[in-house]
Order: structure tokens, then C-alpha cells, then sequence
């Protein structure tokens, strides 16, 4: 097809990458700290987002929003968790999921209602810049940022997860939330703290995505899509969450490339459908995430 | 040992005929008031009765494979779309009879069914709710593809085959829409207390006790989802004969999620259930439009909002249900009719 093609696709695919390892980090850390799935992880994305943008667009320095809207959002899924998801416990996981379902359900429209319809574009105080890379590759300033901050996020996971005596706590609390409770280990706060963190990876993506392109309760979407490379990893796997966005970040981008946008989002979904279908648990993960 | 054993079977033999015929005249009654309902209700009633019970045989299929066999589906309106679009194949391309149309649909609903259905087998929870989430996403990007190719957003047009408008077709709507949910809602109590039902029960409370108990969990998940999704096909071929033009954005994943509120709302697993919550949750656009008629006044922004209001209230019921009445609508009801003895007696 097209003779440049294909350092656009790896241009593209790096920063969607980079959002995307938020995103699935937002679905796997849930799984890590709780066993539990929230469908209304892209809807804290847009809401992340927005939040953010409120608190910037009254003036508010941008560094101090976005910290801000990291701290709102870690709150209210924290809320969210002891408020909705907490009071089920001892019954079927069927009623949590269902309740995140209806929470994914009343986001989207709030969102409407209070910031309308029409997607936003969000004016930052700087200047983006195009940088040429080797090969041909062209990548913007905001672009290379995503990216790093998705990497340096994913880092400082893994970092906590394997080294930090919380992040310890973190996965027994996982694997056996009855033993763990029972070793002294306070459970119930270690799963609020875990809502917390995926809420702010999903609070980072959507801000960045909403930077990039524009900000929009459609952004919930993306938020959705995120399951994909969170699937492909391994639901349970943070080392996953990386490897599972390359690989996404990429088939959507050539599909998207050779076909439409629509057929790039569609592929994600054909991805999860396979994943699901050959190996539950993802490339990474372990074969009991599955069995949840 | 005799008289004992003998004593109780007589008492029940002895009130059984008024039990009986206590419930026979509930059932004629039902029936006459079913039959006369189009008739005498007005208009805008029967079209709300035509939807519930179009509703009613989605939330059933709905019920059954998520409150009785305890599989998570969002692909309500996937298998709906499967039902609608086959039909646009039977009987706009390849001119056959309409009564095809949904026994394809079936067959068509039944294929995708054991598709999105398989991964169940190795699956739980959670899981198998994203299996037809991705179900939803895919068929409608199928649907759209093949309406872009050929009439674009226009729509497949479906007419019926029948000269009739206005009050006539309302009519017509109900008598092609309740006798099949009614079917719908015995069969699904009938089907409870069948072997299979039984086994869906088990797989749902615990499916390694179900296995161990000599259940083939394999085939009784696939079962579910096969018949589930032939019957939601079926009501997306009459659907689609409803709106009788039929577009791929008819079937939006909030329509999946509205199924889902229905037997939420109604009482999981319960038949009567599926029935009550297809009524509630049919009845919320209409509330809300009727509502917000109530200010003439109100700011334009509010009229435009009314979608998102009904959202709101979807997403807000399938919270305040799960969280404080986890039984629905059924568990309400009885605890009315608890009360109302007991108080009686006191």
C-alpha cells in the first residue's frame, strides 16, 4: 500500500502502546488487588479525564490537575469499592460484576449531562513538537510522553508489586484473601488501595488520550478496549500488561492502516474472542486467573 | 405405620379439587383478560403491552442462561442482531415464505450461540460476560459492513405482508408478541423443574459439585447458550419485523445492558420475574418522556438529556438491585404477600 507506511504504524503503535499499558494496567491491577472486574474501568477513564480538565480549565497549574485528579479518582474508586463492590462479598462474583456493569451504565450519561456531548479540545500550556526519528519514524512531543508515561507507571508497578512490603500484601491478599486476613495482613484496605491505582493508570491514560486526540465520554470506550491487552497478557500478570499492549497496539494498528478505524477496534474484539477461546489466561497470567 | 402414611395423602386428596379449581379460574380469567386486552385498553397501552412482551422473550432467554445456569451474558442484543439480519436474508434476498424467517433466525442464533458460548467451557464468571461483550462488538461491525455495502444507512426494509395500519397493526403486534412470551415464560418454568433445569441450578451454586455429581457441565453450559440464544434470535426476527426497517446501531450495547437490568430488576432466575422487569424497565422511557412533558418549561438542555436520563436510571436500578434487593421485583412481591398474612393473622 502506502510506501511510508510502515514507520507511521510503528509511530502510532508506540503511543497507543503506551496508553494502552495504563489501560491495562487499570484492568489487571483490579484483578491483582481483588480477583474482582470492573466494567466501569473506561468509564473512570473519561472520568479521570474530565476531572483533570475541570480542574485545569479553572486556572489550576497543570502539574497540580493532573496530581489533583490522580487523588480525586483514587478516592472515589476507593468509595466505590467499599460503598458498591464491598457489601457483596459472600455472594456470587456474578452480583459484582453486575453492579460495575450498571455503575459503567450511569457514567457515561452523567458525563454527558454535566460536560455535554460534544468532545472537548483541551487547549495545555505548551507546545507540542514533532521529533524525526531513524527510519523514518515521526513522533510528537505529546506522543513520546504518553509513552513514557506509561512506561515509567508500569515500572514503578512492578517495583511496588515485587519489592515494597504493601505490594507483597498486595498479591497474597490476591491469591488467598481468607489466609492473608488471617496472617494480620488488612485486606479489605489493601483492595481499596488497589482500586485506587488502577483508577489513577486509567486517570493518566485517558488525560494523556484526551491531550493527543480529544477528550470525550467516547474515551470510555478505549477504557474498554483496554481488556484486550490485559487479556492477551494475562489478566493476573503485570509483567502481561506490557507485552499484551505491544502486540495490540500493533494488530490494531495495521488493521487500521489496511482497513478503517472501525476494523482496527473490531480486530481488538476478534483478539479477546481467540484469547478467550485458546488461552483464557493469556500469555503471562496464571491458569488460575481464569477460574475466578 | 398405615394410617399415618395414609392420613396426610387423604387430607390433600380431599382439598385438591378447590385448590384446582381456584387456579383454573386464575388461568381463565388470565386468558380473558389477555384476550380482551387489545381491545379495550387504549392504544398507547397495547403498544406498551406489544413491547413488554417483545421484551418478555428476551429477558426469559436472558434469565435462563444467566439466572438459572448462572453464565454472564451483555449479548442480548448481538444474538438479536444475528435473529434480525438473518431474517433480512431470508426473506429480502432470498424470497422465501415469511414463516422461514424465524426458524432460520434460530438456527442462525443457535450457530453464534455455542460460538460465543464455547470459551464457557473453560471459563467462569466474569470471563464469559467479556466473551459476549466482544460478541456484541463484532457481529454489529459485521452487520454494518454488510448494510454499508449494499442499501447503506438507509436500512434493510421489511415489510409485512399484510395491508394494515395504525390501530389494526398495533393489534396484530399483540397477538404475534404475547402468545409467544407467554410460551416463553411457561416453558422456562416447566424447563426449571426439568432434569436439565435442575442441572443449570447446580452449575450455577457450584459447578465442580455439579461435575461431581455426574452433571456434564460441558454440555448442559452449552445447552444454555444455545437455546438461550435461538429464542433472543427468534425475537430479533420479530423485531426486526417491528421497527420494519432494520439498521446495525438498532442494536447498541445499551439495549444488552437494558436486558440485563431486566432480570435484575425482576427477580434473577425467576420467570414471573422476567415478565415484571421487562415491564419496569420498558416502562422507564415512557415514564421519563412523560415526566420531563411535565415541565413545559424545562430548559432545552433537559429535553435533549432525556436518553441519558433513562441511561442513568438503567444503570442506577441495576445498582440499587443487586445492592438492596438482590431477589427483584419477586422478592418484593413476596415479601408484600408475607406481610400481608402475617399481619392478617396478628
Amino acid at each position: 500500500m502506502h510506501f511510508n507506511a510502515l514507520p507511521d504504524v510503528i509511530a502510532g503503535s508506540i503511543v497507543l502502546a503506551g496508553t494502552y499499558t495504563l489501560v491495562a494496567l487499570g484492568w489487571v491491577l483490579l484483578v491483582r488487588a481483588s480477583r474482582l472486574f470492573n466494567f466501569a474501568t473506561g468509564q473512570f477513564m473519561a472520568l479521570g479525564a474530565y476531572v483533570t480538565y475541570a480542574l485545569a480549565s479553572r486556572g489550576l497549574n497543570f502539574y497540580v490537575s493532573v496530581l489533583a485528579g490522580l487523588l480525586i479518582m483514587s478516592g472515589l474508586a476507593g468509595l466505590t469499592y467499599r460503598g458498591v463492590i464491598r457489601p457483596l462479598v459472600g455472594r456470587p462474583l456474578f452480583s459484582a460484576v453486575i453492579v460495575s456493569l450498571g455503575l459503567a451504565t450511569m457514567l457515561t450519561p452523567a458525563m454527558m449531562i454535566i460536560w455535554g456531548p460534544v468532545p472537548i479540545r483541551w487547549q495545555v500550556p505548551f507546545n507540542d513538537s514533532v521529533y524525526h526519528l531513524p527510519a523514518g519514524i515521526v513522533l510528537s512531543l505529546f506522543g513520546i510522553v504518553t509513552a513514557a508515561v506509561g512506561g515509567v507507571f508500569w515500572l514503578l508497578v512492578t517495583v511496588f508489586m515485587r519489592y515494597t512490603r504493601i505490594g507483597v500484601q498486595m498479591r497474597a491478599a490476591s491469591e488467598n484473601a481468607l489466609l492473608a486476613s488471617q496472617l494480620g495482613i488488612p485486606v479489605d484496605l489493601i483492595f481499596v488501595l488497589g482500586w485506587a491505582l488502577s483508577a489513577c493508570a486509567v486517570t493518566l491514560a485517558g488525560t494523556a488520550q484526551a491531550i493527543i486526540g480529544q477528550l470525550s465520554p467516547g474515551l470510555a470506550e478505549l477504557g474498554l478496549l483496554g481488556i484486550a491487552p490485559a487479556m492477551l497478557g494475562g489478566l493476573d500478570s503485570i509483567r502481561g500488561a506490557i507485552v499484551g499492549s505491544f502486540l495490540v497496539a500493533v494488530i490494531q494498528g495495521l488493521l487500521t492502516l489496511y482497513g478503517t478505524p472501525q476494523l482496527g477496534e473490531v480486530g481488538v474484539w476478534a483478539i479477546i474472542l481467540l484469547v478467550l477461546l485458546i488461552r483464557p489466561y493469556g500469555l503471562f497470567g496464571t491458569p488460575a486467573a481464569a477460574r475466578a | 405405620v398405615n394410617g399415618v402414611e395414609v392420613a396426610p395423602i387423604a387430607g390433600a386428596t380431599r382439598r385438591r379439587p378447590k385448590v384446582r379449581w381456584r387456579r383454573w379460574t386464575a388461568i381463565l380469567v388470565a386468558i380473558a383478560v389477555l384476550a380482551a386486552a387489545p381491545y379495550i385498553a387504549p392504544l398507547r397501552l397495547v403498544t406498551v403491552l406489544d413491547l413488554v412482551a417483545l421484551a418478555t422473550i428476551g429477558a426469559v432467554a436472558l434469565n435462563v442462561l444467566s439466572g438459572v445456569a448462572g453464565q454472564v451474558s451483555i449479548g442480548n442484543a448481538a444474538f438479536m442482531a444475528v435473529g434480525a439480519f438473518t431474517t433480512v436474508l431470508v426473506v429480502d434476498y432470498a424470497h422465501l415464505p415469511v414463516f422461514v424467517a424465524p426458524i432460520a433466525a434460530a438456527l442462525a442464533g443457535g450457530v453464534v450461540g455455542v460460538i460465543v458460548g464455547l470459551p464457557a467451557l473453560r471459563i467462569k464468571g466474569w470471563y464469559l460476560g467479556v466473551s459476549t461483550l466482544a460478541a456484541q462488538f463484532i457481529v454489529v461491525y459485521i452487520a454494518q459492513q454488510w448494510q454499508i455495502k449494499t442499501v447503506g444507512p438507509a436500512g434493510f426494509q421489511l415489510p409485512i405482508p399484510l395491508d394494515l395500519t395504525g390501530a389494526d397493526l398495533t393489534k396484530l403486534w399483540y397477538w404475534l408478541f404475547v402468545p409467544p412470551a407467554i410460551l416463553c415464560v411457561i416453558a422456562m418454568r416447566n424447563l426449571l423443574r426439568t432434569q436439565l433445569g435442575r442441572q443449570w441450578s447446580m452449575i450455577r451454586v457450584h459447578d465442580d459439585a455439579a461435575a461431581l455429581l455426574g452433571v456434564n457441565v460441558a454440555r448442559s453450559k452449552l445447552t444454555a447458550f444455545t437455546l438461550s440464544s435461538m429464542v433472543i434470535a427468534v425475537q430479533g426476527c420479530l423485531y426486526a419485523y417491528y421497527v420494519g426497517v432494520v439498521t446495525a446501531d438498532l442494536f447498541t450495547f445499551n439495549l444488552a445492558v437494558s436486558y440485563v437490568a431486566m432480570i435484575i430488576v425482576g427477580g434473577e432466575g425467576s420467570a414471573i420475574g422476567s415478565v415484571l422487569g421487562a415491564a419496569f424497565v420498558t416502562a422507564i422511557p415512557f415514564a421519563v418522556d412523560q415526566a420531563v412533558g411535565l415541565f413545559p418549561q424545562a430548559p432545552t438542555a433537559l429535553l435533549s438529556d432525556v436518553f441519558s436520563i433513562q441511561l442513568l436510571l438503567f444503570g442506577l436500578l441495576i445498582v440499587a438491585f443487586v445492592l438492596f434487593e438482590p431477589r427483584g421485583l419477586v422478592g418484593i412481591g413476596d415479601r408484600t404477600v408475607r406481610w400481608w398474612r402475617s399481619r392478617g393473622r396478628a
